[in-house]
Order: structure tokens, then C-alpha cells, then sequence
């Protein structure tokens, strides 16, 4: 979540630091047993629900939705933990803390989301299907061909989600406790094996809630630290804020700031949008694949197979927007906490995504780099946002192994017909995969930029997902043939969509730039040099005598880089000089393709006797009668 | 399974039903309008988001900030929907 680009935003600010650029931790090497012991506390209470869960019944259903008998607000409790990432909570908050009103605005459409899930997702779908998506389009389309288009871009969402999620939070485990890249990739890829493997849903719905309660609370405490010296006032804190002359040093060396004649104008930028999200489109297309792919999300879809009836389901969504605006809303105020207590520029020296605004924020809340109680908050807040990546990434393992094992081998190879324990075996193999297909991945990944992957899984979410089960669910015409060419376009489209984008590496670009940086830091060391002699104290003239050795250190590295570029391929991985496509986020061109393809398919592959089909969809969409009963298998 | 069929074409579950689809149609995407509507002025109508209110807080924080309440208020209004809806549906549940 750190290019002035936008889809990027939130992972590149976890995802693209390279683990090596951060130098030291946050916390220093005497506080490390307290780091270690509240992460053991929560790793403990953790694995404590996992070996309570692993002693129920193992059917499929109790691996798949925890026997279907999850509460309203236990359910509302976990798509919360499932859903608000450590991108959400660290990366947000810090780029509110660097940027302002863009990181609200960044932030506005991971909730916005959620009214579609409510009013047309949620309710029908547990009235439809009972472990996955595919079940849902099976309802009506050909069982075979539409569970196995569904699993596939199913299984590619849940891991292209789910790969970032474990490399941007072992980058920021390594910048907060410097615990080494792999060794945190392994301790959250077996964890979330455990959790997956031996306590299957009812595991991973108490980690989640444990996770959303844990989040929650660490939000509001930081929330009430920071704003009590102001009374709850937002004018005193903003303007505070607005005053410091560190934050308006901060934006005089941001080139999206401008120049302004006066102090106060050049702070009120703070607070209006145009610092981080510099291109309109790019938001646009951002904007429509989360707030239609958010609905589509197989690790969000579960979660309504995990209840007893459409009320719960509902009740759930209505919990999760509650608790999931509340969170945003607190990590608002964090962000703007942060900028006033910690200020941008001691984050972005830290790390430049902001990352670790939160965790500052709380370490000074407490007293400081030196104090017993900052040390234990920025502990605290450490093992929280771990938590918030085991949380999210086993259900999305959990999410990806449900589609292989019980939409592609249970559906499509056995057509439905596997004995329980063939099917609980299946479920628990496909988790081993999962979880091992992610670790490998998020190993090699190691130091690259992977926040393309992010939005690529919103993108195939709401261009092959979404216009499927949307038109499945409400267009009479809807048939196989349109689901087939919806999904597997939609997800063709997403991918050649993002292989041509800016979000690739283009050589020929690279070396523009790298030549260009070489050309301005040698006119500036020209320069530098030249007032060197004119230097009237001795702290200037050390000053431009550092700022020359610096400059000489990135000619020399840049052109090492120069060099490296030369040598290798001049195109990207697609044979390309420079993208094709202007957008980081597919949506704007995929979301539409995705349902025209639905349409047509549909209109040109009528089947006989729709009409009956529909007929039973509607009744069960409103009634769920004739849904089969999750907790007889 | 044939109960299904027989109930859709109930003119009692036809009513209820399309009601349903309008209202949620209708509210589903008069939000999503109302969210782009942030997005769009954030980028063309900076001059219009950047008027301040009350202090620093301006036109734009207040928009944005409004998407948490609207989409509150949109799910209060769904649940009132689905009062009308489920109290339809009741009959043909059993």
C-alpha cells in the first residue's frame, strides 16, 4: 500500500517497502520479552478456541460453516475480523497521518461495500447456497461447468488476495519486533494451517472475532489517549495540527502540495483532497471493483453459509457495517492523532508507506521509546495487527479451500457424489495446498512489489464473480452459457487487463527515470559545490558537504541500477515498452465487459425452459424453501 | 419442490416480490450514485470541496465523512423494507 498512484495505495504502503530498507525496529532490543510475551498471549488464547473447535463432530458442514448455527452478532463479529485488514489499520491510518483527506477517501470504499452485500447479496445467497459461491450459481445453471468457473476464479481471488496480505504483514512484523521475513511468513502460514486444518470454521470464527474484538478495542483506547488533551474537539486537534510547523514543513517537501502564500492555506491542504490521489479515473476504477467486488469475495460469501436462517444473515451484515464504520471511523481519527502527536515526516523516515503511524502513536501515547507502558501499547498494537493478518488470511484459506475441494472435487469430479468423511478429507488436503501454494509464494515474493495482486482479486471479484451471481440471482434470461463466459471472461479480462498496466515493470521507463535522477543529482551537486566556498558557517558547510557525499552515493548506486537495466530484457514480462492501459485497477474496463458477457452469453445460448427454473429461484430466493439443509451432511 | 412452483405464481407472492426488487434496486443504487458522487467531486469540483464549514473542517470532510451515516440510514431503510417483505413471505414459508 507508496506510488502516488492510487490503486496501489493501500498495500504498496505494507507490500512494497522492501524488507531490507527498514533498518532497525520500532522497539528497542530491552523491550523485546514484552513483545514476545503478549504475542505469546494472544497466539495461546488462539490456538486454546482452535483445539476447543477441533473436538466437535468433523463433517463437511461443521468444516464449512461451523454446523450453520452461528448468531447474528458472533457472525457480524467475524466478517469484521475477516474483513478490516492490517491494510486498513496500519496503512490507512497512516496514510491519513502523510496525506490527509485522500486517506479518507481511500478508506470510504472498503465500507461503501457493504451496502450492496446487504441489499442484494447477503439474504438470497443463504437462501441459495450452502458452502460456496458455486453453490449458488449451481441453483439454476448447470451444476458441473458453472461450480467449476465459480471455483476457479473463486480459488485465484482468495490467493491473489491472500499472498499480499501475508507478505505485507510479514514486512511490517519485521520493521515493528525484527522478527526475519521468513520466519513470520512461516509463523502466519502454519497458524493459519492450524487454525484451518484441525479447527476448520468454528476455529476461524473465533479467531476472527477474537481479532475484530481486539482491533476494536486498541482502536477506541488510542481514539480516547489522543483526543482527551483536546476535549473530543476536532477544532482544537485540527487546529493544533494545522499550526505545527512540523506538519507544515512536511508538506512543503510534498510536490502534490503545491505553493501556497501563507502557512495556514499551505496547512488547510491537509484536510482537502488532491495530495495522494492525483488521478480521477484511477479512483473511479478503484472505486467501482471494491464497491461491487466487495459483494463477491468468496471469504465474505462464507460467512452467510454460517448462519441458521436470511434474518441472521442479515443481522450479521447489519453488526458488520456497524462495527466495521465505527473501526474506519476511529482509524480516521488515529491517522489525524498520529499526524499531530508523531507527524508525517517521523513516520515516513520510518517507513515511507506510513505503516507504522498507529504503532508510533501508541508508543507515544504511552510515554514514549523509553517508557515501561510505551513499549507494552506498541506491543500491543504490534501483536493486534498480527492477529489481523492470521484473521484474514484463514479465511481466505479456509474460502479457497472450500471452492477446490467442495465445488471442484466434490462438485465437478464426484458430481455431487462423496461420502461425508471423503468430503471432510478433501477439505482439509485442498487447506494443506492452500496454505502451502501461499507460504511458497510469499517466500519468493520476498522484497517485490506485490500490491498489483490486491487489485487484481477486487477486479476478477467484480468483473467474473459478481455480474454471475448478480444475473444469476436476479435475471430470469440469466443461463449457463452466460455465467460461463462471464466468469471465465471476466477473469481473462481482469488479468491482460493488469499484465498491460502500469502496475508491471517497464524497463525502458525504469531507465528513463534512473538516467534522469543521475542528470538532476549532478546539476544539484554542481550546485552544492559552488556554495560550499560561499558557506558562512562551518554547520552549512558540513551540511552541503553531506548533501554532496549523499548525492555522489545515489549517482553511484543509480548507476549500478542503469547498468542492471541495460543488461536485462527492454520489455516487460508481456513484450511491452510502456503499458497500454493508464489504470492500476481494472474495473473500469472489466466490471463492464464482465457483465456484457453474462448478457450476451446468455442471449445467444438460450436453453429450453427457463421459465420452471426461475420460477423455484425466485420462491427459494425470498423463502429459502428447498435449499438443502446445510447440517444434515 | 412443486410447492415452489406453485407459490410463484401466487399473484399475493408476485406483489410482494417485485415490490422487494424496486425498493432495494432502487435504494442500492441511489447509494452507489451518492458514493461516486464523493469520487467525482473529490477530483472536478475541488473548489466546492475545499469551502470550509465550520473552522478547518470543509465541504469534503463532511461528504466523506457522511458515507458512514448515509449508509446507516440506508440500512435502517433496508430493514423496514424487509419488514414489509418478510411479513409477506411468512405464509409461504411453512
Amino acid at each position: 500500500m507508496i506510488i502516488p498512484s492510487f490503486v496501489a495505495a493501500a498495500v504498496l504502503a505494507i507490500a512494497a517497502v522492501p524488507a531490507q530498507a527498514l533498518s532497525s525496529n520500532v522497539i528497542p532490543p530491552n523491550y523485546q520479552w514484552l513483545t514476545l510475551a503478549v504475542f505469546a498471549a494472544v497466539i495461546t488464547i488462539t490456538l486454546g478456541v482452535t483445539y476447543a473447535a477441533a473436538r466437535h463432530d468433523q463433517t463437511a458442514a461443521e468444516f464449512y460453516t461451523a454446523g450453520g448455527g452461528i448468531s447474528g452478532v458472533k457472525n457480524g463479529l467475524a466478517i469484521t475480523g475477516d474483513y478490516l485488514s492490517a491494510a486498513a489499520f496500519l496503512g490507512v491510518s497512516g496514510l491519513i497521518s502523510i496525506y490527509g483527506f485522500d486517506g479518507i477517501l481511500y478508506l470510504v470504499g472498503f465500507f461503501v461495500a457493504f451496502v450492496p452485500v446487504l441489499l442484494l447479496v447477503a439474504e438470497p445467497c443463504r437462501n441459495l447456497g450452502k458452502y460456496t459461491l458455486g453453490d449458488v450459481l449451481a441453483s439454476r445453471n448447470d451444476f458441473r461447468s458453472s461450480k467449476f468457473v465459480a471455483a476457479i476464479s473463486g480459488t485465484v481471488v482468495s490467493i491473489f488476495y491472500l499472498i499480499p496480505q501475508i507478505v505485507g504483514g510479514a514486512v511490517v512484523i519485521k520493521a515493528l519486533v525484527g522478527v526475519e521475513y521468513e520466519i513470520s511468513v512461516f509463523i502466519t502460514g502454519a497458524l493459519m494451517l492450524v487454525y484451518v486444518v484441525f479447527g476448520g470454521m468454528r476455529a476461524t470464527t473465533w479467531v476472527q472475532i477474537i481479532k475484530a474484538v481486539l482491533l476494536l478495542t486498541t482502536c477506541f483506547v488510542l481514539v480516547i489517549l489522543s483526543w482527551a488533551p483536546f476535549g473530543f474537539s476536532i477544532h482544537r486537534l485540527f487546529d493544533a495540527l494545522a499550526t505545527s510547523l512540523a506538519l507544515q514543513a512536511h508538506l512543503a517537501g510534498l510536490p502534490s502540495a503545491g505553493v501556497s502564500t501563507d502557512a495556514s492555506t499551505m496547512a488547510q491542504k491537509f484536510f482537502e483532497p488532491g495530495l495522494f490521489l492525483t488521478k480521477p479515473l484511477e479512483q473511479l476504477s478503484l472505486g467501482l471493483a471494491l464497491i461491487l467486488g466487495t459483494a463477491a469475495m468468496p471469504h465474505i460469501l462464507m460467512r452467510f453459509f454460517t448462519v441458521p436462517d436470511a434474518k441472521t444473515a442479515r443481522s450479521s451484515v447489519l453488526w458488520a457495517m456497524f462495527l466495521i464504520g465505527g473501526c474506519h471511523l476511529l482509524i480516521i481519527a488515529i491517522g489525524f492523532s498520529a499526524a499531530h502527536y508523531v507527524g508525517a515526516l517521523k513516520i515516513t523516515a520510518l517507513d515511507k508507506g506510513g505503516n507504522l503511524a498507529a504503532p508510533l502513536l501508541a508508543q507515544f501515547l504511552g510515554g514514549g521509546a523509553d517508557s515501561l507502558m510505551g513499549n507494552f501499547l506498541l506491543a500491543f498494537v504490534a501483536a493486534v495487527a498480527f492477529a489481523t493478518i492470521v484473521a484474514v488470511v484463514a479465511g481466505l484459506t479456509l474460502a479457497a479451500a472450500s471452492s477446490l475441494a467442495h465445488d471442484i472435487y466434490v462438485g465437478t469430479i464426484k458430481n455431487g457424489n462423496a461420502s461425508p468423511k471423503e468430503q471432510v478429507v478433501a477439505a482439509k488436503i485442498s487447506a494443506i495446498l492452500v496454505g502451502i501454494l501461499s507460504i511458497g509464494c510469499a517466500l519468493l515474493a520476498k522484497g517485490q512489489n506485490v500490491a498489483h495482486l490486491v487489485a487484481l482479486a477486487f477486479a476478477v471479484a467484480a468483473s467474473a464473480n459478481f455480474p454471475a451471481l448478480l444475473l444469476t440471482l436476479y435475471w430470469k434470461g440469466c443461463n449457463t452459457r452466460g455465467v460461463l463466459a462471464g466468469v471465465i471472461g471476466g477473469t481473462l479480462c481482469s488479468i491482460f487487463v493488469v499484465m498491460v498496466s502500469p502496475n508491471m515493470q517497464y524497463p525502458v521507463l525504469l531507465l528513463a527515470d534512473a538516467e534522469k535522477t543521475v542528470t538532476k543529482t549532478t546539476v544539484q551537486i554542481a550546485q552544492f559545490e559552488t556554495s560550499v566556498a560561499l558557506a558562512k558557517t562551518p554547520e552549512a558547510k558540513a551540511k552541503l558537504v553531506k548533501a554532496i557525499s549523499d548525492g555522489k552515493i545515489l549517482i553511484t548506486s543509480t548507476q549500478q541500477r542503469i547498468e542492471g537495466l541495460r543488461a536485462g530484457p527492454r520489455t516487460s514480462v508481456v513484450g511491452l515498452e510502456r503499458p497500454l492501459v493508464d489504470l492500476r485497477n481494472p474495473g473500469l474496463i472489466s466490471v463492464p465487459i464482465g457483465f456484457l458477457l453474462v448478457i450476451f452469453g446468455s442471449l445467444f445460448g438460450r436453453g429450453p425452459a427457463t421459465s420452471a427454473v426461475w420460477d423455484q429461484v425466485r420462491v427459494r430466493r425470498y423463502t429459502g424453501k428447498g435449499r438443502a439443509d446445510a447440517t444434515s451432511h | 419442490v412443486d410447492t415452489n412452483n406453485h407459490i410463484a405464481s401466487n399473484e399475493e407472492f408476485n406483489h410482494a416480490a417485485s415490490r422487494h426488487f424496486r425498493a432495494t434496486t432502487a435504494l442500492c443504487l441511489a447509494f452507489i450514485a451518492y458514493y461516486f458522487a464523493l469520487l467525482i467531486g473529490a477530483a472536478y469540483f475541488r473548489v466546492d470541496f475545499t469551502a470550509q464549514v465550520s473552522g478547518r473542517v470543509n465541504v469534503g470532510l463532511l461528504f466523506a465523512i457522511s458515507q458512514y451515516f448515509v449508509a446507516g440510514l440506508v440500512a435502517w431503510i433496508y430493514t423496514r423494507i424487509m419488514r414489509e417483505t418478510d411479513r409477506a413471505m411468512e405464509t409461504f414459508k411453512q
